[in-house]
């Protein structure tokens, strides 16, 4: 019994995979390689910006993109912390 | 009063024997004859009590059901003895030649009966609990995978060169799908030392467990909310305590289970084949 509980359980977990590798030759894959490197600015009156920072030579200012599709830019002085890629973060910490 | 011998003693000694409360019709010819109540059951036979004292039946067929959504099942007996007792008079009856589906249910109930399965379950559920576990892990280790043969076009060769712990996932995934199928509920004795093959494997889930709890509270964990955190590490301690807990009542089960399997080997080698 338990052989085809086995058999079953890694046959939807390969399906999933399987389903998953084939959607990434969509426009999916932008959409998912987005959602796992979206960056957080935290501002120092406590808002915080959601985007995508553009990588930058010069450290004195943060500049991207939000959520919205709004250009940014925020100088070094006005943000208290910048946290890059954070879903990924999220998933490399606990996986 | 029934003169007790040596093989009778050994048979009870050996037999598992369960008290019961089972309606069952007695047959004979094919014709109900009378409504009794099984007292015990066991894997060679049942025995009931009978008001009557002049119980003459030697061979007669009995149907009753295990449980109420199983379909009753209706077998040969044999009277193996007769006692007088003050609620009446005490009727011992061996199966005679029952259907293998019979057989297994019957030690089923019994089994259940003795929660002697419940050990078995326990292991069973701990071990696909890591599975699960290891999973979601391996998932999100291929996402991360993804993510880098995309953005930075690494080969994903190299990737999994420079972390070896894929190769820990897979050991781990490996001996929690091992343990499940090796901890799954022994029919003989000979299938007894499986169990402790896969409580082996249980271990290294175990520790590949103890030690990613360990990494946790280790880690800057300043990412996740409050909310997320606690429903992480509550999962994954319980998870913890829970294949601990289910390693250990293995272990000390060793005995229990060395018995009831020997006794349903002797029941099965002596009165079926």
């Amino acid at each position: 019994m338990r052989k085809y509980i086995l058999i079953f359980l890694m046959g939807v977990y390969l399906a999933g995979f399987i389903y998953f590798l084939l959607k990434l030759k969509t426009p999916f894959k932008d959409t998912f390689i987005r959602f796992l490197d979206k960056d957080i600015i935290y501002l120092n009156d406590g808002r915080v910006i959601e985007g995508w920072l553009w990588d930058e030579e010069n450290r004195e200012v943060a500049a991207g993109k939000d959520i919205r599709g709004g250009l940014f830019v925020v100088s070094a002085s006005e943000y208290r912390e910048v946290r890059k890629n954070v879903f990924l973060a999220k998933l490399k910490t606990i996986r | 009063m029934r003169k007790v011998s040596k093989e009778d003693l050994t048979k009870k000694r050996l037999s598992l024997r369960v008290p019961t409360k089972i309606p069952a019709k007695l047959f004979l010819e094919d014709s109900p004859h009378k409504n009794i109540y099984i007292s015990d059951l066991s894997i060679g036979g049942v025995s009931f009590f009978i008001k009557e004292e002049d119980f003459s039946l030697d061979v007669f067929e009995l149907e009753f059901k295990l449980a109420i959504f199983l379909k009753a099942m209706r077998i040969k007996v044999a009277v193996k003895n007769k006692t007088k007792t003050p609620q009446g008079l005490r009727i011992g009856c061996a199966f005679l030649h029952p259907k293998e589906s019979e057989k297994n249910l019957i030690s089923d109930y019994i089994c259940k009966f003795i929660n002697f399965y419940a050990i078995f379950n326990t292991l069973g559920l701990a071990s696909f609990l890591c599975l699960i576990d290891g999973l979601w892990r391996v998932s999100a280790y291929f996402i991360e995978l993804i993510y880098e043969v995309t953005k930075y076009n690494t080969s994903a060769y190299e990737f999994i060169l420079k972390d070896p712990y894929l190769f820990f996932l897979i050991v781990y995934i490996s001996s929690s799908a091992l343990a499940f199928i090796f901890t799954s509920i022994p029919k003989t004795l000979k299938e007894e030392k499986r169990i402790f093959v896969g409580i082996a494997f249980l271990s290294i889930s175990f520790l590949f467990l103890l030690f990613k709890n360990i990494n946790y509270w280790k880690m800057d964990l300043s990412l996740f909310s409050l909310e997320f955190l606690t429903l992480l590490l509550g999962a994954e301690f319980f998870l913890l305590l829970f294949l601990g807990f289910s390693i250990f009542i293995g272990l000390v089960s060793k005995k229990r289970v060395e018995l009831i399997l020997s006794s349903i080997d002797t029941h099965y080698s002596f009165l079926y084949k």
